[in-house]
Parts: C-alpha cells; sequence; structure tokens
C-alpha cells in the first residue's frame, strides 16, 4: 500500500473530478426529464408539400378514355453568369454577339434535349414553331437580365412537358452545358419544377366537347374555399364525383441546410372517382358530324347556318346516351364549339313528334278503332269544333286541306286536326297523365350537370273548360305549350317504345343498381299498330319524312334488305318580337324548329334518335326535310357498327352463324346481301 | 526495440480485476462509437452506414493495435525512451505549428499519405509518460522548486508552448492540468504550486483571451447566452428525453448540430438514446476514473502509479470537459469525447493510454498489494 499523503492527494484527484460528472448527469436530468417534459417534444422540422390529386377519367361504354388528367411538368432553365451580362462583370460591357451566339446554343441545345422525344418533332414545322418559342423567350429573359443588371436568366422551356425522356435529357442538358462552355464561364441550372400538375386531356376534343365539357385552371370555390385548382364549367365534368377526392400529402425530413434528407411521410393523393358513361366514343364522333351536316344543309339552302340543333342516340334496350352532339353558331357564321349543349340547354316546342305518344295511350284505352276514319275536313278546326258547347274561338289548321283519315294517315301527315280529335278523348285527366307518364317539364334521368327540365301546362285537369278543350289541351296534342329539351323527347319516345316510363342514362349505375321498374302502359300490340304507321311516315308516300324513305329503299337495293326505320317528324314555329339570330340580331319573326324522332330496327327498337334543328325567319323548314336526313343517317351508322359487333361476337364464339337475322337476345341485326 | 517489445516476464505480471471492468467500461464506449459513427456519418453528404461502419471500425483496429502495444510494451523500456518519445512528439507539435497546413486559422495537422493527424494527442501521452518518469525520479527532491515543480512541469510548458502556437489552447490547457495534477499528486508542495498558479492562471488568461472568439465564447457563457453550437446540442439533448428518439431516428444531426460526430457527438448520444443512455455514458466515465484512483492506491511503483494515473485523470478531464461543454455547463471549445467521437488519432491515443494504465497496473501489482 502506497503511502497515506499520496493516496490522499490522489482520492483527492480523482473524487474532485467526480463533480464535473456529477454535474453533467445533474444537467442532463435537468435537460431530458424536467425541462423537456416541460416543453413537449420538439416538432420535427418537416417540410410538407402536397401532392395534387387527379380528377376522375371519364370513359366511354367500351372503356375507352374520353377525358383524363395526365401529370405535367413545368420546366425552367436558370442560367448564371452569363457573359456580357453587366451582373456577370461589371466591367464588361453587354456583348450583343456574345449574346446572339449565346441564345443560338441555348436553343439548339434545347431543341436537342425536346428532340429527345422522337415524335415531338417528326414534323419539320413543330420543330420550327418550338424553335421561334424557344428564341423569343431566351431573348426577353436576356433582355430582362440586361435592363435589371442581373447576372442570371431565367426563362420558360416548356409548361406542359410530360415526356420522361425529355425531361431526362433536359436534366442532362445541365452537366452537358458545363463541359461544353466551361471556357466562357456559362454555367447553366435546370430546374424541373418537382410540383407536378395535371392537365386535362380530352380523346374527342372537338366531337364531345360538349358533352364532355371543359376544366379551366382556376381554382373551384364553393362557400368561399378552395375546392380543387380547376374549375369544371361544362357537361358531364362538373358532375361532382369528378372532383379530386383528397390532394396527398408528401412530407420530406429537412436539414439545416435545406437538404431533403428521406421521405419521412406520405399520404396518398385520392384521385376523383372513375365514371362510366354510356356514351360510344366513334358514335359520338359521327353524330358529331352528322348534326354539323345537318346545319350545313340548312346553310346550303337557306344562305344563312341555323340557330342551333342537337342530335341524340339513346340505346333502346338500356336507355343510355350513346352519343349527344350539339351545334351552335357564332356570330361571325362558324361553328362556336363553347355555345350552350343544345340537348340539354335548349328548349323548343316539340311539335309533332309528341302525336305518336298520345294516340298509343288513346288506342291503348280502347277509345280509338284504328281503323276508324278521323274527320280532318277542312283542313282547320275553328271556333268550338273541338267540343261543344265551348264558346270559346280558336283555329288551328293542318299544313294543307284534308279530307276523312285513317287513323294512320293521321300520323303519316301528321294532321293536327285528327291529332286533337283523337287526343281529347283522353279528356283533362288523360291530358295530365300522358304529359306526367312521358316525363315532359321532368329532368330525362340523365344527370348531366345544367340540364333544363322544360315547361308543361299546370295541370289541365283543373283549369278552365276552355283551357281543357280548346286551348291547353289541344295545343299540348300537337307539341306547344310544351318546352322540351331533346333529351326530354328521346326519354319520351323511350317511354313510347317501351311501354312504360324510362329514364335515360348517361352515366353507367353502380353495380348491383338494378333501377326501378314501372308499371306498363302501353301494350306490344298498341305499340305494334302505332309503330306500322310511322314506318310509314318515311316509306308512305304521303309521309313528312318520305325523302328520308326514297334514301332508306336505295340503301335496301343496294344491299341491306333488312333496313327499317320509323320515326316521325315534328316542325313547330312560334312568332317573337324578339327572336335572336345566329349573327346576334334581334328580330321580329319566327322561330321555327324541326325536329325527328327516328327508332330502328322497327319490331324491337334497338337505337333511337331525335335530332332538332331550329332557325329563325325560314319558311318551309320542316323536320322531314332538315332533321330527319341527320337522325337516319346516325341510325343507319348505329345499325351497321352493332351488326359488325355481331358478328365479331359470332366469330369469336366459334358459331357457324352468318350475321344476319336476329341476335341470341332476339333483336334484329341489319345484314347485308 | 526488439529487447524493449520482448514478451514480458509473466512473473511480473498479475490479474488485476479492475482492469475487467476498466475494459467493460472502454469497450462499451468503443462500440457506443461505432454506432455513432453510423448513426451520424451515414447521414451526412454522400455518407453511407456502410462506409461509415468501416471508415469507424478502422479507426478503431487502429486504437486497439496501438492498445495492443502500449499494454504489451516493457514499462522498463518505456521509462528509458520516455525522454525520447516525448522529444519526437513535441517536435511534432512545434512542426505542425510551424510547418502544418492551416485549417480554420490553426495549423494542427501533419499530412501524411494524403491524410492528417493531430500530435497533440500522442504529444499527451508521451507527456504523461515523461511527467511520470520526472516525479518517479524526483523522490524526496519533489518538496523543492527547482528539482520538483519545475521539473516535473517543464515538459508541459515545453508542449503547451508548441501549442499555444498552433494555436490549440484547449489541448495546452489540458496538459497543463494534467501535469499539474500528477505533480501535486506525486507530492510537489503546495506551496510552490499555489504559487505558480496565481502567476500562471493571469498569464494563460490573458494570453488566450487574445483571441477574440475565446473572448466572446466566454462572455457567452457567462451571459447566459450559449453560441449555436451549444445551444443546438441542448435542444438535442433536450429532444431525447427519458429513453431517446432511438438509435439512428435523432435528427438534430442533420446540419443543427456542428461536428455531430466529433466534439458534439454525445448531444446526439443523448438524444437518441435519452437520459438514460446519456447518463450511462457518464457512469462509464465515472468508471474509468474509480478504477483508476482503485489501481494508483495499490500500485507501489512510482513510475508506474504516476502513468496510471496521469492515463486516467487525463482521459476523465476530457471527458469531463467534452461533456460540459455538450451540455452548456462550460464555454465551448472543441474536444473529442474520448472512445466515442470518430476522430482517429484521439481514439488511437486514448486506447493507448488504456494500454498503458493495464500495462502499468499488471506489472506494477503484485499478489500481495
Amino acid at each position: 500500500m502506497i503511502e497515506f499523503r499520496d493516496r490522499f492527494r490522489m482520492g483527492l484527484m480523482f473524487g474532485t473530478l467526480a463533480v464535473p460528472f456529477v454535474a453533467v448527469i445533474v444537467r442532463l436530468a435537468d435537460l431530458q426529464l424536467v425541462q423537456s417534459a416541460a416543453a413537449g417534444a420538439r416538432s420535427i422540422p418537416l417540410k410538407t408539400s402536397s401532392i395534387p390529386a387527379q380528377r376522375g377519367r371519364i370513359l366511354d361504354r367500351h372503356g375507352e378514355e374520353l377525358a383524363c388528367d395526365r401529370p405535367v411538368y413545368e420546366v425552367r432553365a436558370e442560367i448564371q453568369a452569363v457573359p456580357g451580362l453587366p451582373g456577370a462583370d461589371p466591367f464588361a460591357r453587354v456583348d450583343l454577339e456574345v449574346l446572339r451566339a449565346f441564345k443560338n446554343r441555348v436553343v439548339t441545345d434545347v431543341l436537342w434535349a425536346l428532340g429527345k422525344d422522337s415524335d415531338r418533332f417528326q414534323d419539320p414545322a413543330a420543330r420550327d414553331a418550338v424553335r421561334e418559342t424557344l428564341e423569343k423567350r431566351v431573348i426577353r429573359a436576356l433582355e430582362r437580365a440586361v435592363d435589371s443588371e442581373r447576372a442570371a436568366i431565367d426563362f420558360l422551356i416548356d409548361r406542359t412537358l410530360d415526356d420522361a425522356d425529355a425531361i431526362a435529357a433536359l436534366r442532362s442538358l445541365d452537366r452537358r452545358s458545363k463541359s461544353r462552355v466551361r471556357d466562357e464561364a456559362v454555367t447553366w441550372r435546370m430546374f424541373l419544377h418537382e410540383n407536378v400538375r395535371f392537365e386535362r386531356v380530352y380523346a374527342e376534343p372537338d366531337h364531345a366537347a360538349g358533352v364532355i365539357g371543359l376544366v379551366r385552371d382556376e381554382p373551384l370555390v364553393v362557400d368561399g374555399q378552395k375546392v380543387a385548382d380547376r374549375r369544371p364549367v361544362s357537361g358531364l365534368e362538373r358532375l361532382a364525383s369528378l372532383l379530386p377526392q383528397q390532394d396527398g400529402e408528401h412530407s420530406r425530413l429537412v436539414d439545416a441546410l435545406s437538404r431533403s434528407m428521406w421521405i419521412d411521410r406520405r399520404r396518398e393523393p385520392q384521385p376523383g372517382a372513375e365514371v362510366r358513361t354510356t356514351l360510344d366514343r366513334s358514335l359520338q364522333r359521327r353524330a358529331d358530324v352528322e348534326v354539323a351536316r345537318a346545319a350545313e344543309d340548312v346553310a346550303a339552302h337557306y344562305g344563312s347556318v341555323p340557330e342551333w340543333a342537337g342530335l341524340v342516340l339513346v340505346d333502346v334496350k338500356t336507355g343510355g346516351i350513346l352519343a349527344a352532339a350539339s351545334y351552335t353558331a357564332a356570330k361571325d357564321g362558324s361553328r362556336d364549339r363553347n355555345g350552350a349543349f343544345a340537348p340539354t340547354q335548349r328548349l323548343f316546342p316539340p311539335g309533332s313528334v309528341v302525336k305518336p305518344l298520345h294516340v298509343a295511350m288513346v288506342l291503348e284505352r280502347g277509345l280509338l278503332d284504328w281503323n276508324e276514319t278521323i274527320d280532318c275536313r277542312p283542313g282547320y278546326l275553328a271556333g268550338s269544333d273541338f267540343v261543344r258547347p265551348v264558346p270559346a274561338r280558336r283555329t288551328i289548321r293542318d299544313s294543307h286541306q284534308n279530307g276523312p283519315l285513317p287513323v294512320s294517315q293521321v300520323l303519316i301527315q301528321s294532321s293536327n286536326i285528327g291529332a286533337i280529335r283523337i287526343g281529347l278523348r283522353l279528356g283533362p285527366d288523360g291530358l295530365d297523365e300522358y304529359l306526367q307518364r312521358y316525363g315532359f317539364g321532368a329532368p330525362s334521368g340523365a344527370e348531366l350537370p345544367g340540364e333544363l327540365v322544360g315547361t308543361v301546362p299546370s295541370q289541365i285537369a283543373s283549369q278552365s273548360v276552355n283551357e281543357q278543350y280548346v286551348f291547353a289541351g289541344p295545343s299540348v296534342l300537337f307539341g306547344y305549350q310544351i318546352q322540351a329539351t331533346i333529351l326530354q323527347v328521346a326519354r319520351a319516345y323511350l317511354t313510347f317504345l317501351s311501354g312504360q316510363p324510362r329514364d335515360l342514362r348517361l352515366v353507367e349505375p353502380e353495380a348491383g343498381d338494378q333501377g326501378v321498374t314501372s308499371e306498363r302502359f302501353l301494350s306490344s300490340a298498341t305499340l305494334d299498330t302505332v309503330k306500322s304507321a310511322l314506318v310509314g311516315v318515311l316509306e308512305d308516300e304521303h309521309g313528312t319524312a318520305r325523302r328520308v324513305g326514297a334514301w332508306i329503299k336505295k340503301l335496301r337495293v343496294d344491299g341491306y334488305v333488312d333496313l327499317e326505320i320509323a320515326g316521325k317528324t315534328g316542325t313547330s314555329q312560334y312568332s317573337s318580337s324578339k327572336a335572336t339570330r345566329w349573327d346576334g340580331e334581334v328580330v321580329n319573326g319566327d322561330v321555327r324548329t324541326a325536329s325527328f324522332v327516328g327508332f330502328t330496327p322497327v319490331r324491337e327498337p334497338r337505337f333511337l334518335a331525335v335530332c332538332v334543328v331550329q332557325k329563325v325567319g325560314a319558311s318551309s323548314f320542316y323536320g322531314g326535310t332538315y332533321a330527319a336526313p341527320a337522325a337516319s343517317r346516325l341510325l343507319f351508322e348505329a345499325l351497321v357498327r352493332a351488326s359488325k359487333e355481331s358478328t365479331a361476337r359470332l366469330d369469336r364464339s366459334g358459331s357457324t352463324r352468318v350475321a344476319g337475322g336476329a341476335e341470341p337476345g332476339g333483336s334484329a341485326i341489319l345484314s347485308r346481301r | 526495440m526488439s529487447h524493449a517489445l520482448a514478451a514480458p516476464d509473466p512473473g511480473s505480471r498479475t490479474r488485476v480485476r479492475e482492469l475487467d471492468w476498466l475494459m467493460l467500461a472502454v469497450t462499451v464506449l468503443c462500440c457506443l462509437g461505432l454506432v455513432m459513427a453510423v448513426s451520424v456519418q451515414s447521414v451526412q453528404d454522400g455518407g453511407d452506414p456502410l462506409q461509415a461502419m468501416k471508415s469507424q471500425g478502422a479507426k478503431l483496429v487502429a486504437g486497439v493495435v496501438f492498445f495492443v502495444i502500449c499494454a504489451a510494451v516493457r514499462m522498463e523500456w518505456l521509462e528509458r525512451a520516455a525522454p525520447w518519445l516525448f522529444g519526437v512528439a513535441t517536435a511534432m507539435v512545434f512542426a505542425a505549428a510551424l510547418f502544418g497546413p492551416e485549417w480554420n486559422g490553426a495549423r494542427r495537422w501533419i499530412p501524411i499519405a494524403g491524410r492528417s493527424f493531430q500530435p497533440v494527442d500522442f504529444a499527451r501521452l508521451a507527456l504523461i509518460i515523461v511527467t511520470a518518469l520526472r516525479i518517479a525520479q524526483a523522490g524526496e527532491r519533489l518538496g523543492e522548486l527547482r528539482g520538483g515543480l519545475v521539473r516535473v512541469l517543464l515538459p508541459a510548458l515545453l508542449l503547451s508552448a508548441g501549442l499555444f502556437m498552433q494555436p490549440d489552447n484547449g489541448n495546452a490547457l489540458l496538459s497543463i492540468v494534467v501535469c499539474t495534477l500528477m505533480a501535486f499528486a506525486g507530492g510537489v508542495a503546495l506551496k510552490w504550486l499555489v504559487s505558480a498558479a496565481c502567476i500562471a492562471v493571469p498569464a494563460v488568461v490573458v494570453i488566450i483571451t487574445q483571441h477574440d472568439y475565446v473572448r466572446m465564447r466566454i462572455e457567452r457563457f457567462m451571459n447566459e447566452d450559449p453560441p449555436y453550437q451549444v445551444r443546438q446540442s441542448l435542444i438535442a439533448i433536450e429532444n431525447g428525453g427519458v429513453f431517446g428518439q432511438g438509435v439512428g431516428d435523432g435528427w438534430r444531426k442533420l446540419g443543427y448540430v456542428p461536428e455531430p460526430h466529433n466534439d458534439f457527438v454525445f448531444a446526439i448520444v443523448g438524444e437518441e438514446l435519452g437520459f438514460v443512455g446519456a447518463a450511462s455514458v457518464v457512469l462509464l466515465y465515472l468508471l474509468l476514473g474509480f478504477v483508476g484512483w482503485r489501481l494508483v492506491a495499490r500500485i507501489q511503483d512510482p513510475f508506474r502509479r504516476h502513468v496510471v494515473f496521469g492515463c486516467s485523470i487525463a482521459l476523465c478531464i476530457q471527458a469531463a470537459a467534452n461533456l460540459m461543454v455538450t451540455t452548456g455547463l462550460a464555454p465551448a471549445k472543441g474536444i473529442d469525447l474520448p472512445f466515442v467521437s470518430a476522430g482517429g488519432t484521439n481514439l488511437v491515443a486514448s486506447l493507448g493510454a488504456v494500454g498503458l494504465i493495464g500495462n502499468a497496473a499488471r506489472s506494477g501489482l503484485t499478489d500481495d498489494s
């Protein structure tokens, strides 16, 4: 053992040294047990950035995309220490030659990078256009930099770049440029904005614009709160279900030098729901072409375009809208694709197209013998001829003088007098039921945002005798005092052809949604009887759509032997002192609406088309002339396509049956010999 | 050399139970250093966990090699070589001060083969050995001024002069303090020590306060306004709470706490292991000091006793200084935490000091003692 003195001194040293350690432990206790608990956990410096959620996709009935979001990047370039700029060297003069050479190199390099996407510049004109745009941007950025004496320029390369190859090439441009221009002290820095945004793209930007609608790059604000980055302005795009459910969040742990160290938390964005529509992309395209063609026919005859036109094709079996096209004239006579969507936002008196609807009801109730003759002389009804002894006077004329007509000819020749004489047999309650059964004045069921519901007379049964038998009653029987949309007329005929109230559909229902089955109010026998008359509308020598009938007969000669289309024309007119023409001029004149509702095949209708064209100040403007051809051509096109699909289906299933005759479901399919 | 590194005489060595505890403490601290290196360096720029592990592992291997050498070398040879070792080490300190590259306003490093090392850590080890030798040789003359105090402290003053030139005030002070404590423990008269302190302390204060940054650090410490690095360190420790954020899960190392792998590694320990872990580390250093005290109380040979005392006290003082700075109890000063900081030179030198303690204890203790 060493001496006590040495032990004491060394012990004293070690003991003294223990003091700081004890102090440190006390300090730790203070920091970690007391202060930490008192202050609570300090928040972690997370930088949270939002990940925008996509809008839902819009698909056609085959699952093809009609509208979808695609991610796009905004790509900017920042160039520092540009030679010749004052900021780069305070004593240097701006050297225009250097700047010009520099600009050329920047544009060349960027074009090279963008050209990595081989599809981008297949067209030399497109490449020249991009070059020109880039040159302008670089020059503008250079000018700004010179004016503000900055040594860096910042210019936009592309706002909607979505090509991975091009983005990668632009990233590599940074390194590439440095090595190439090191001697000139030019440094490139490419900024690829990480905040992806979405751009709405449409498969049929022209042909389906009306029904699909569009979104604008401006925030959607509801009750003062921003709901989405983009605002839907029309069409299906306004469906609430398409709205992004919830933006995602991307949290990064960021250190003191603003370096993102790693992804700490990520909440995936919740996109909007996918909307599967009943639309058929190819038929929609065809409908759009046909409605434009109808407008051209009007323009060719009258020298000016119609105010608007609309064409709708419906699948009778499902009630789904296969195509809905709209034509609106701009003030310069061209087509305005941003105008009101005619099938849902234009109201018109449907006119004679409603006649088969109530005739069928009268027939179904046994109030009419199909073989009886209706007195349509002398071509007009005057005063109390409707029902005696009503004192009120009103004259209703047919377009031409008729004699006594069989019921079928009342429809074929579209006699107003005959239709009224037949329809009034329903009585006031029956008239109300007629309007209600066919859904006039009610939404069509398509649930297309912005759809108008139109107007009908208030309950006829509760009105005066004059109204019941002279004014409102007779009017609704030949399509007046009713304001309807094209979709409502289509729905009325869908109901008629089904014998029971039906709704249209534009969006496929959720799985398991069977819809509501209504009570049938028209028997098959009644329908077959009325439909036979509607065939005559096209094929009878007195039929109002006999021109279309001639075209159908020609197609039969060409081989489409099964082709049969039935339908009803309608022509309505009303005088207005403030009728607005296509060129914006307000005139005092007649507003004429030509319409046609057709369906095919007749025996078991599969397709239903409604075409409506409206023109201000046109005489002799009939549905059989201007609306029926477009609707019939579309029906024929739909039939041909269905036939091809059926053939392909049979071929795939290995059947030896030749297309034609009846489908497995029983529907007749067009065949050609 | 072959004589010096010859196998020690088994008869002169004995098993010392305290050394087991010492090795336990050092091993745990070294492992902690390895874990913290991976935790901290893997998230630095270009960091990679495997690379961090390899880098720190290589330093540890070098340290273990040096530890074995120090533990195996014969103490008699060390007695003879001590002046030479000290001379070489001090010359390197002066060489660094005069010819070394200047980094952050100081010349403390000697570049060798693309790497650099600080000779001060080895110089301090040599200083302890030579000081222990001088105390042992002074014998009864320790009570005198010239034969005692001056003789014992002369090497420390010489080394400190070189360190002040670099400048490395912290290590200079540390060297003086260690040697002064060794002198006091060795038996230098208290009156001379107090007298010397009356002269040296003001002189040192004057010298070190010539530097603005030193003055500023002291002023901020006195005003309870810790500098940025200490403030960040305190926040990190505070974040640890009782059980810490978890190994690798601390985030103050991400650019907030400066030198999180070196001077302020204890802040990261505190954040990731919490009070439980940090206090355990402190207790391990206390254990190291306690073992040192237990050993010196039993070693009869003055040279070996003072080597153990010097090494133990140096490690403890260095640890205490680091811990106090990190916890805001002392003005900011860059000092490595022995065994835990990633500095390779310090790790090797610290393990060498442990080797010396073991060597001196095993050769200086007999079963009787």
